[in-house]
């Protein structure tokens, strides 16, 4: 592997910034992700920081089912968010639409509009458990994703 | 019918509406459902209003199946009276209410778009909920249509336009803020359009988290619906469960052991602390104060500890059931909540007295978002955002719900009017739960804490309004005899606050914005549930600063009364 691609992964692996963005959840998962980024899980010691943006992002965490609202404008922060880009769902709706699979509004799960790359179960997961979901990514980012 | 004494209020309609009046009950105390004609709705409404019924909680609209049914339910120190009247489908057509009460705005217009009721003289003559494109005639909450009926037909919507269509004067810009932006964590589509620093117009677009969950639970059972009621919104999940399980259980006729009262008045009062403790910090970070948002939320984490001690889990506690609590609370857990209460009483303490005397926090919210209480009244906004307008309104204290009957706290309000009202109201709040909670770990009696529950409600109806984190919180339930509703409502608080967060916004800075509409402490998971999808033009109805300005002198002159009279006579945007 050239010394400069090295450079760039461990960089990648080093500071995976993310979005988020919730697309119908129930905030739940939204405060368990927030909750994950203060004093007592702070996943910043692993270089992850949250934007404000998708175009400095690399990681899309989503939480909540799909609305049909929320689709096409899911479609778009997708796109607007540089390559390499990953995609993370967190919570059971987020995976599979949930308990919110028998609503008109809901189309199901992310990937059913982007795709996901990691999948985070849990009504809500504990921020441990986001946390081991990071790691994961982490681990395949530096292994070039 | 009850065989007792008529109250006041139906004396007085039957006296005044004569045969219009088509029948009352009262089925419990601080319940009046009165039957009226259609044409005297609003004459009814009228009377009410002068005899103190100024709060509307909410408008139900339900499909009976051979015709519609409309139920406004209005509100005065605690009790709740129903207005009822029916419609038919051809001929769903009935007087707006808005020109006497201006905060049922949104109410009607839910009915109207979900229910294809006319609301005439509605100041939005255009559909407020749901988008442009939605198929004509489509309403999502008549029994003709099913969950798959619905899917079917909006399969080929293509989710409306993506950016706000917005007429920029001279000078002016409009800045689009979301649906994914950085301030909150769900998604809520803001237009501002700006002179400079000031706004100049407000236009919200909710209903990005639309999921459509009263026609759900229409189709799942009440011990299925359980679920559903505690992810309408993550945060006030016990709220929302109470609500539903004290709504039921009326319904029932179900009387819930003495101890699971006490356990639920803990579980709920905990939720609120955890609450406002997670509204503080977002409330820092709104400012750029990001030392508060790490503060707070890791003192949160101590009272989050406690909740998954009792329930098991640390958001969905699914701690209420129907006929009691799922779990106990035992008297190691007594002695680890009291110790934890001290702690958090100590750094809430801190908090206060901190953010009033720090200039860094006060100058950015002290005369920030004013507004008078005469607003808050009128456009009916509830719990502590009311209560920091000085409302003093608590479901708790004036509807009261398990024991909170028994137990002594104090209602906090402020008269500071404005955002830094809020922030008071909310910490002194945290005070008076943490010496509710004492109280009801000293009291809680021995004995079972869950009792048997029946799988069917009988055909009733029952209203159940519960005091959640962001206040008044209303469920409504008809049952039919089997294991499913049939109609089955929720009015979220932040739904309520909505306009009034409008008002608050109307003489702000663009710098302002984010803390202002954090102040009522929007939940828009709460919100959108509400079949909300798109209200494309304005939070309710917008002014230009030339609005706001032709109003106040107009009002001078005394030739309008209320900005309605003058959205009627001039319009707003």
């Amino acid at each position: 592997m050239p010394l400069t691609e090295r450079i760039v992964r461990w960089a990648r692996a080093k500071s995976p910034w993310i979005l988020h963005l919730n697309t119908g959840g129930c905030n739940g998962c939204d405060i368990e992700v927030v909750a994950a980024l203060t004093p007592r899980y702070d996943v910043e010691r692993f270089g992850i920081l949250l934007q404000g943006s998708p175009r400095h992002a690399d990681v899309i965490v989503v939480t909540g089912p799909v609305t049909v609202q929320m689709k096409e404008r899911m479609k778009r922060i997708y796109e607007q968010t540089p390559e390499p880009k990953f995609v993370i769902a967190v919570g059971q709706c987020a995976c599979s639409g949930g308990v919110f699979r028998n609503c008109y509004s809901v189309l199901g799960g992310v990937d059913t509009v982007i795709p996901v790359d990691l999948y985070i179960p849990g009504c809500p997961p504990k921020p441990e458990a986001i946390i081991y979901g990071i790691a994961q990514l982490i681990e395949r980012i530096s292994k070039g994703g | 019918m009850t065989e007792t004494e008529p109250p006041s209020e139906v004396k007085l309609l039957t006296e005044r509406l004569a045969e219009k009046l088509l029948g009352w009950s009262t089925p419990r105390p601080r319940r009046i459902y009165v039957k009226v004609s259609r044409e005297a709705l609003k004459e009814a409404v009228k009377l009410l209003k002068d005899e103190g019924y100024t709060h509307i909680s909410a408008v139900t609209g339900l499909d009976t199946g051979s015709n519609l049914e409309l139920l406004y339910h209005l509100e005065r120190s605690g009790t709740c009276l129903t207005v009822r009247t029916e419609l038919p489908y051809e001929d769903a057509k009935i007087p707006t209410i808005t020109d006497l009460i201006p905060g049922a705005l949104l109410y009607e217009g839910e009915a109207r778009d979900l229910l294809g009721v006319e609301f005439e003289g509605h100041p939005y003559p255009r559909p407020v909920i749901l988008p442009d494109g939605w198929p004509e005639g489509l309403y999502p909450l008549r029994k003709k249509y099913t969950v798959e009926e619905i899917r079917e037909k909006i399969a080929s919507y293509g989710a409306g336009r993506l950016t706000g269509v917005v007429e920029e004067g001279r000078g002016q810009l409009y800045v689009p803020v979301g649906p994914q932006h950085p301030a909150l964590k769900e998604p809520i589509g803001l237009g501002f359009v700006v002179e400079g620093e000031a706004i100049v117009k407000v236009k919200a677009r909710i209903g990005y988290n639309h999921r459509g969950v009263e026609k759900a639970m229409e189709n799942q059972s009440y011990i299925q619906n359980l679920m559903l009621a505690e992810r309408i919104c993550g945060i006030c999940s016990v709220a929302h469960t109470q609500c539903y399980v004290l709504t039921v259980e009326t319904a029932l006729g179900l009387e819930v052991p003495e101890r699971a009262r006490y356990i639920r008045v803990v579980m709920n009062e905990l939720n609120r602390i955890h609450s406002h403790l997670l509204w503080m910090g977002v409330a820092g970070h709104e400012i750029g104060f990001d030392t508060i948002l790490m503060y707070t939320w890791r003192d949160r984490e101590y009272v989050l500890d406690l909740l998954e001690a009792i329930s098991g889990n640390r958001v969905t506690y699914s701690i209420n059931i129907i006929g009691g609590t799922r779990r106990d609370i035992t008297d190691e857990l007594k002695d680890r909540i009291l110790k934890t209460m001290d702690y958090v009483e100590e750094r809430n303490r801190l908090y206060l007295d901190l953010l009033l005397k720090d200039p860094s926090f006060t100058r950015r919210t002290v005369g920030v978002g004013k507004a008078s209480t005469s607003d808050a009244v009128a456009l009916c906004a509830v719990g502590p955002t009311a209560r920091a307008f000085k409302v003093k309104k608590d479901v708790r204290k004036d509807d009261p719900y398990e024991v909170y009957g028994d137990i002594p706290f104090e209602i906090v309000v402020s008269d500071m009017c404005d955002v830094a009202g809020t922030f008071v109201v909310r910490a002194q709040e945290i005070f008076e739960c943490i010496n509710i909670i004492r109280y009801a770990l000293e009291h809680m009696p021995e004995g079972p804490y869950r009792i048997k529950a029946p799988r069917r409600v009988p055909s009733v109806e029952a209203l159940g309004r519960v005091e959640a984190p962001r206040g008044e919180l209303v469920h409504y339930v008809r049952g039919n005899g089997t294991e499913r509703p049939e109609r089955y409502k929720v009015r979220t608080p932040t739904l309520a606050n909505v306009l009034f967060v409008a008002k608050m916004l109307e003489n702000c800075n663009v710098a302002d914005i984010p803390i202002t509409f954090a102040a009522i402490d929007p939940c828009i998971a709460c919100e959108d549930r509400v079949e909300f999808f798109d209200v494309s033009k304005g939070v309710a109805w917008t002014w230009t600063f030339e609005d706001i300005k032709a109003y106040r002198k107009l009002k001078e002159k005394g030739k309008v009364s209320k900005p309605l009279d003058y959205l009627d006579k001039f319009g707003g945007v």
